[in-house]
């Protein structure tokens, strides 16, 4: 379905990471885009290609949709989506993919770990769950995100918002500290076994690069979360999205059907996992 | 046993001892051979890492695979190499194109001549893969026939036997095929390529394409559609072809690869041809310093650019 | 058959020995080969296909305009192997309506087999087998002297009927023969099931194993191209004009770049991880996902691997 960009931001130094804002060109597509924290969509320039890109937006802000997209300089589709303007179409095919089971895990505490820009749809997430209608239905919120460096940092507002906070805990990381950067330096696996949030009646959400989920992994066990109760979302390269083309599987699972949440206790004995 | 089968056998045995010695005496960490294939009157490459695997590699006249090609990923460096990393000690058994394609790698810096140990074999000229149900397998390969030097010269350990005589080297086929008119040889190449099924098998079975990325694959910007289309299909292979031009050691791996039977050699000839005939190349034994398609000199013909239809 | 259908059936080509073309009165139909090259799957799920145009804004799907077709005497593997491709595209969770067209406009009629193929035949180990009945409409056995034909489905049973008229009732002999010949092929076919590989296959892990089996392999696509069961593909969208169209394209989980992402990550880098990925999704996933192995012994593979790999020996390899 075709829709208008109607606000780029762009989220870091290196210039190479954008937040587009797009609200849909038909109506009918607004009401019957439904979807729900975790979810991806297909992003497409037409004559270029298609994407698979986390939906950073919450379900509850309406009438938009919002992509943070990385471009990467052998990346056709990312590339050209970094050159378009406000006001530019471009098409999105979705909502793909399940989503974190947040229904499941009312009443429980939730533990997000973030890294890099794997960072978008814990952005939905936490939107979410801080939402007036949400945040009585979920128990303690402690938020760990780390990037490489300040710079790097996504959502920069949101961030410092969310530090004002009382009803959740947010501690920002960066793995190398600058002489602007007056937070917390220290990787993301050392910053969590330091923090050490109580596993007790609780849930994790851990998304990031391959590497971050290799390391983060176990200080998680050993702060007592169980494999069944840490959620983690992959990614992989996509065409169809739907679990016909072949190409995005992690073992059996199809990282677009029955992914890209996961539980680390049904992807953790997989060779091709990833870490 | 009829005396040529036991001519190969000795020969065999005189190369199992060979490649024995060389693992006993610690000199290799592989050597890239052939072992008896599991289809009948088969053979397939195979890589020995042992003395005990070197007692099931075999030696006779199904031996067809270049096992160039596997030369390039081994002498691969990793981005991020460990502690200690060494490159492999590689032995080779060759035949005369499989050591022109080895001779062409070193040149191009894809093989390290100081880790490679050449045990250069006698060939009599192979049999192509039994593959194609209509047409009788041939009984020896086209390249075979065709093929100037069978045997591999500055091999570290030649194995002493019966080899082919030299063929005439006139490209006689190429020749006559040249003479048809323009449209015909495009209704040929058109009819050839349109069997293709964008496999890359013949890519894959070539030493030569050893790029990182082909041009076939590449997406910024996109020279070809990747799928079957015919364009796309004949821009894949002319661009090809074009890159062999002077490297192409006439080995037809490529041939023997292609599950449709395509005839490549009718193609990839005519380059490897106007190579030696215009520029006084012939990949694997001259040895030129520089390639022809790298450097040039004020007397080369340009009658390809000025009369394409003469030489 | 010809007047209300397109008709495909065995014919002889010079090179290939036989091709799946078009019949006619006047080509001649030969009934007495091995295998095609090609699998019939790309009359179903073609190599290159548009499946829809940009214009003005405006993305609309190709419309489907199928022509009823008749797939006469392909073997039976081919038959099955398409009996697969519908558990992969006309699934609950998602009905590919490209193939789906095409698929519901075609009848099978496959024609069993007298003798294995070739020598790199192992239909009887993977639950196909030289008469096996699945994902035909109708089965015909050459008995020499007459063409025996047999209904399977509805579809099936309806065709044969309305072409009563060429057609006569069978004799008791006639279908002893046919029982004769499905027994005399299966002689010639190994005996050995791969019914229990998957669960062989669940907890290998060791990755030396897999180097080793994959040691010559070039990453070409030959296998999987030729494949009547494999169905990976990728789209590709190009401009044209004003305008743009996306195809889809077939694609091999062989190649080195089919799961490299942009970021230059790729989750399968080595030939060793593509060559487990193959044999895991075959004889493993599909197993699990579609209840089916997705091989149906037709030997192609082997048969045209440049380095000879035989599947039939890497399983054998890595089965725990």
């Amino acid at each position: 379905m075709p829709m208008r960009i109607e606000q780029i931001r762009l989220e870091n130094d290196a210039k190479d990471l954008k937040t587009f804002r797009l609200s849909f060109c038909n109506k009918d597509d607004e009401n019957g885009f439904n979807y729900k924290c975790g979810q991806f969509a297909m992003v497409s320039v037409p004559g270029i290609g298609e994407s698979p890109i986390g939906i950073a937006s919450s379900p509850l802000d309406k009438g938009i949709l919002e992509f943070t997209v990385k471009r990467y300089p052998t990346g056709v589709v990312t590339t050209a989506l970094h050159d378009l303007s406000e006001g530019d179409t471009i098409g999105v095919r979705g909502p793909m993919g399940n989503s974190f089971p947040l229904e499941d895990l009312m009443g429980k505490n939730l533990v997000i770990v973030g890294g890099g820009f794997a960072f978008t749809t814990l952005r939905s997430t936490i939107r979410y769950l801080l939402s007036d209608s949400q945040r009585k239905n979920y128990g303690a919120v402690t938020v760990i995100y780390g990037a490489r460096s300040a710079g790097e940092l996504l959502y920069k507002n949101e961030l410092a918002q969310w530090q004002e906070r009382s009803d959740l805990t947010t501690i920002v990381t960066v793995d190398k500290g600058s002489d602007s950067w007056q937070g917390r330096v220290g990787l993301v696996p050392n910053v969590l076994k330091e923090s050490a949030p109580s596993a007790l009646d609780a849930y994790c959400i851990v998304c990031g690069p391959p590497i971050m989920l290799k390391f983060t992994m176990p200080p998680l066990l050993e702060l007592g979360f169980t494999p069944d109760k840490i959620l983690t979302s992959l990614e992989r390269k996509m065409t169809c999205g739907m679990g016909k083309c072949g190409r995005c599987n992690v073992g059996k699972y199809y990282v677009c059907k029955d992914g890209p949440v996961f539980s680390y206790d049904k992807i953790k004995d997989i060779p091709e996992n990833g870490f | 046993m009829q005396p040529k089968d036991y001519a190969m056998q000795t020969i065999e045995t005189k190369m199992r001892e060979a490649i024995k010695d060389l693992f006993i005496h610690g000199k290799v960490d592989v050597v890239i051979g052939f072992q008896k294939g599991s289809r009948p009157q088969s053979a397939r490459p195979f890589f020995a890492r042992s003395a005990d695997d070197a007692g099931k590699m075999i030696w006779n006249d199904h031996c067809s695979s270049n096992v160039a090609v596997f030369l390039p990923k081994l002498f691969e460096k990793p981005q991020r190499p460990k502690e200690g990393f060494k490159l492999p000690r590689v032995g080779v058994v060759t035949k005369g194109c499989d050591g022109r394609s080895i001779a062409g790698l070193v040149k191009e810096k894809q093989a390290l001549r100081e880790n490679l140990i050449i045990i250069g074999m006698p060939c009599g000229g192979m049999k192509p893969p039994s593959k194609h149900n209509g047409k009788k397998a041939a009984d020896v390969g086209r390249a075979c026939v065709e093929c100037v030097n069978s045997t591999t010269s500055g091999a570290d350990i030649v194995i002493s036997g019966e080899s082919k005589k030299p063929a005439k080297g006139d490209y006689a086929r190429i020749k006559k095929f040249e003479s048809l008119p323009a449209n015909k040889r495009w209704e040929r190449f058109v009819a050839e390529i349109s069997k293709c099924i964008r496999c890359n098998a013949c890519r894959q079975a070539c030493p030569n394409c050893y790029c990182k990325v082909c041009f076939a694959d590449q997406k910024k910007p996109s020279w070809a559609v990747p799928g079957a289309v015919l364009s796309d299909t004949i821009v894949f292979h002319i661009g090809r072809m074009f890159h062999q031009a002077g490297r192409c050691v006439e080995c037809d791996a490529c041939v023997n690869a292609c599950p449709m039977g395509i005839d490549l050699r009718l193609f990839t000839q005519k380059l490897a041809m106007d190579a030696k005939e215009l520029f006084g190349c012939v990949p694997g034994v001259t040895s030129e310093e520089v390639p022809p398609l790298q450097t040039f000199k004020q007397d080369d013909s340009e009658c390809f650019i000025t009369d394409p239809e003469e030489k | 058959m010809a007047k209300d259908a397109e008709a495909l059936g065995p014919i002889a080509d010079g090179e290939h020995g036989a091709v799946l073309g078009p019949l006619s009165d006047t080509t001649a139909l030969m009934l007495d080969y091995g295998n095609f090259k090609l699998p019939p799957k790309r009359r179903l799920f073609p190599q290159c296909e548009v499946i829809s145009t940009y214009a003005d804004g405006c993305v609309s799907e190709t419309k489907q305009r199928s022509v009823k077709t008749v797939l006469f005497g392909i073997r039976p593997c081919d038959a099955q192997a398409i009996a697969h491709l519908d558990k992969v595209f006309l699934g609950d969770d998602a009905i590919d309506p490209y193939y789906k067209s095409r698929r519901d406009a075609t009848l099978v009629i496959s024609l069993a087999c007298r003798r294995p193929a070739s020598t790199e035949c192992f239909c009887s180990s993977t639950g196909a087998g030289p008469a096996s009945k699945a994902g035909a409409d109708a089965m015909a056995w050459n008995l020499g002297t007459s063409l025996l034909f047999e209904s399977i489905t509805v579809k099936g049973e309806a065709f044969l009927k309305k072409h009563a008229a060429l057609l006569r009732e069978a004799t008791p002999e006639e279908l002893q023969a046919s029982k004769k010949q499905e027994s005399a092929t299966l002689k010639e076919l190994p005996t050995k099931s791969l019914a229990d590989v998957p669960k062989l296959l669940k907890n290998q892990n060791d990755p030396a194993i897999w180097e080793e089996v994959s040691s010559t392999c070039l990453s070409c696509g030959a296998c999987t191209y030729l494949c009547p069961t494999c169905h990976c593909f990728d789209f590709y969208d190009e401009k044209q004009g004003d305008g743009a169209r996306k195809l889809r394209l077939h694609d091999a989980c062989m190649f080195e770049s089919f799961a490299l992402e942009a970021s230059g990550h790729n989750p399968r880098a080595r030939a060793s991880q593509r060559m487990r990925q193959r044999v895991m999704h075959k004889f493993s996933y599909a197993p699990e996902n579609y209840n089916e192995l997705f091989c149906v012994g037709c030997g192609r593979c082997i048969i045209h691997c440049p380095s000879s790999i035989d599947i039939r020996e890497t399983v054998s390899k890595v089965i725990l």
